[in-house]
């Protein structure tokens, strides 16, 4: 396992329907230098979520932060599953209080934000009010020399390519949403609704490559299959080509992808490793 | 992704000598992974380990044959039927009942994938300490007590406990000490072997788990802890643990926005209930023999719990608390914040049951010989067929009642005739007085 090479490419475009509404990217990903980590976030967008770029921003930023800690602990190995079930909630408080950070900030600089037409009576639905201003759903994964970490809370998409190229859906694919809802950082008992799962290399090899990607993306394809296969395209693309060239032409990819297809913010991050790379 | 068995493939219990032919991979495990298998057109599951865990926990074979001959303690456990072997690999693992769709995690319950009234969450939790009093009573202990072994039917409260292969006889050294978040602080510092005492603790624990839907130890500690490591869960669960809602030291106390069901659950239920916890996590920290909630305890809580509910006029479910009435206070809907409005309600000797529209009686109840037979309902309480204001209860049981009008007057209540629910009415079950109050 020692001289395998994990690399990590990744791209954030904004959305052809935001490009003519004015609107921000409210998508953003973030990954490590040091570690084998990245994660996604896709911000709500809407007027009661208007600082979701923001809330995106932040919740990538810290939960790479978060697992770069936990890759540097020397955690027994058999414990590793347990301590990670923390990580939700570690991620979910870190957020809210950068949110509440950047909340005051904003406050004091004389930029509140616009009415969102809903009144708070008490204290604590203030504060669930700011967090909803902020609201981001977040993918994000961790590659050692011994296990894969994979966490989520809200849509978006994470495959996992095995070395035999068979795409995997490591989290549970949650169908209990209708009308564009979703689960999301800002919401109550938030750690509750986040999926993870860690998988050991003892017994199964690690995967060649590891995709994140918000809802944009596959939302740009008529069905998931033929996601699948773009997916699979740019594993052979990564192969071929290498990972600096592929990390060049993405954004374009990503921008003509979202002008044909959903319109939305595409953002992708990807770890991958092959054998000889 | 499987990858020690193949569908079709045949494996070989140790006893019987049957075949068990693999069908689907159901799901994999750090110790091996799980098959769907058939056998005389019956569908089981097979547990096969993974050569490497062997290797970490020798004892593993010698644990289940021991289990297997013991035999099951009840049939919530999905206990090992018989080891299996392959033919020409030196692969091996047991059968055990197959779980049932319907049944679902505790993890689905935080997830709230499924929402159970609290009669169904307290029914589970009721038949996990009956399940474990009969494991403990048969020597036995389980060492890895946490929610990922526990499965429940939401719409019954009935349960299941998985993975028994970890458990062994009471005190005994072995690869399994439990899983931290659950394991009593002396197995987490390391001080002792797991036995029942420390069972006794990790069940409080999931109980508490089920019921505030929280942990019992995370509070501002925890919260205080920026990145999880093995050194702060050390501290949280073995070398600092403090209850959350430790009425003397409120250092861990639940941090809002943060630790919201553990402050919403906690005042829904009565103070009984609450005494119980706060016990189980102060003295039974530190008194490990003497200090901890036995499973009868519970048994016996958990049941006054279940006969406590009531309804409100808005439908939300509560719990009447006779000592918060003893101090005066009015009790509110939790939902509708409106004041409660209680049904009447029977004392059977010193324990109060409402009758709520929808109350039974068990012979748990009415007759002191058949303490906990909840199997057959022996009253029901029921509306009158003319006149819906008149509720009474009728006798389901083949033994005829004596009532005791107010004014003194005898009666005797055949099977299947009804008692008006009038205050002051005594019934005599037999071996049980009861009163009714309204």
């Amino acid at each position: 396992m020692a001289d395998i090479q994990w690399r990590t490419i990744g791209a954030s475009v904004k959305g052809a329907l935001h490009h003519r509404n004015g609107k921000p990217n409210q998508d953003a990903w973030a990954h490590s230098d040091s570690f084998h980590c990245m994660a996604v976030a896709d911000g709500h967008g809407s007027a009661k979520h208007q600082r979701s770029d923001i809330g995106a921003r932040l919740a990538a930023e810290i939960t790479v932060k978060l697992l770069e800690e936990f890759a540097n602990q020397p955690f027994d190995i058999r414990l590793i599953k347990e301590v990670s079930s923390y990580l939700p909630g570690k991620i979910v408080q870190g957020w809210r209080e950068a949110v509440v950070r950047d909340h005051q900030k904003l406050e004091l600089s004389g930029d509140p934000p616009q009415n969102s037409g809903e009144a708070s009576d008490t204290a604590e639905q203030n504060q669930a009010a700011i967090y909803s201003l902020y609201g981001t759903t977040l993918l994000a994964a961790l590659v050692t020399e011994d296990y894969a970490l994979y966490l989520q809370i809200g849509d978006g998409n994470l495959l996992v390519l095995n070395d035999a190229g068979k795409i995997e859906t490591p989290l549970p694919q949650n169908a209990t949403f209708i009308a564009n809802e979703t689960n999301s950082l800002s919401q109550a008992n938030a750690a509750h609704h986040f999926e993870q799962k860690v998988v050991f290399f003892d017994y199964q090899p690690p995967p060649v490559l590891i995709s994140l990607s918000t809802d944009g993306y596959i939302n740009s394809y008529p069905s998931p299959v033929e996601f699948e296969t773009v997916i699979k395209d740019i594993k052979q693309l990564l192969f071929k080509q290498g990972g600096e060239k592929v990390q060049a032409m993405l954004p374009d990819w990503l921008d003509e992808t979202s002008q044909q297809g959903s319109g939305d913010d595409i953002t992708i991050a990807l770890l991958y490793c092959f054998p000889d790379s | 992704m499987s990858s020690l068995l193949k569908r079709g493939q045949i494996l070989h219990g140790s006893n019987t000598q049957t075949a068990y032919e693999i069908e689907t991979f159901l799901g994999a495990g750090t110790q091996g992974e799980v098959y769907q298998a058939k056998t005389n057109g019956q569908l089981v599951a097979l547990k096969c380990y993974f050569p490497q865990y062997i290797k970490t926990d020798p004892n593993c074979q010698q644990r289940l044959e021991k289990a297997i001959s013991k035999g099951n303690p009840d049939s919530n456990f999905l206990w090992p039927i018989e080891l299996v072997f392959t033919d020409k690999t030196p692969l091996f693992g047991y059968v055990m009942p197959l779980r049932a769709d319907h049944y679902k995690s505790i993890v689905d319950l935080m997830k709230r994938r499924i929402d159970p009234g609290f009669r169904e969450l307290i029914t589970a939790c009721l038949g996990l300490v009956e399940s474990f009093l009969h494991l403990h009573a048969k020597g036995f202990c389980y060492r890895d007590i946490n929610f990922n072994n526990i499965f429940l039917n939401p719409q019954t409260g009935d349960i299941l406990i998985c993975d028994n292969d970890n458990v062994d006889v009471n005190g005994v050294s072995g690869a399994i000490n439990g899983t931290p978040r659950f394991m009593a602080p002396e197995l987490v510092r390391g001080d002792a072997a797991p036995c029942t005492e420390s069972d006794l603790f990790s069940v409080s624990v999931l109980l508490f788990y089920m019921l505030m839907l929280h942990h019992p130890l995370e509070g501002k500690k925890e919260a205080d802890i920026r990145c999880f490591d093995q050194a702060a869960m050390n501290r949280l669960y073995g070398n600092e643990p403090v209850f959350i809602f430790d009425p003397r030291d409120n250092s861990n106390y639940p941090v809002k926005g943060l630790h919201d069901n553990a402050l919403t659950y906690w005042p829904l239920y009565p103070q009984f209930i609450r005494d119980l916890f706060i016990r189980a996590f102060t003295t039974g920290i530190n008194d490990v023999q003497h200090g901890r909630v036995r499973e009868n305890e519970w048994r016996n809580a958990l049941i006054r719990l279940r006969d406590s509910m009531v309804y409100c006029a808005c439908g939300a479910e509560n719990f009447y608390d006779s000592e918060q009435l003893k101090e005066g206070q009015q009790q509110v809907c939790w939902s509708c914040k409106q004041p409660l409005i209680y049904p009447p309600r029977l004392r059977i000797e010193n324990t109060i049951v409402m009758l709520n529209h929808d109350t039974r009686l068990y012979l748990h109840h009415i007759d002191k010989t058949r303490r906990f037979e909840f199997s057959q309902a022996a009253a029901q309480v029921t509306r009158h067929p003319q006149d819906p204001n008149r509720w009474g209860l009728q006798n389901l049981s083949d033994q005829s009642w004596t009532i005791t009008l107010t004014d003194n007057t005898v009666k005797t209540v055949e099977p299947q005739r009804t008692v008006n629910l009038n205050a002051g009415i005594r019934i005599n079950f037999g071996s049980v007085q009861a009163e009714i109050r309204v």
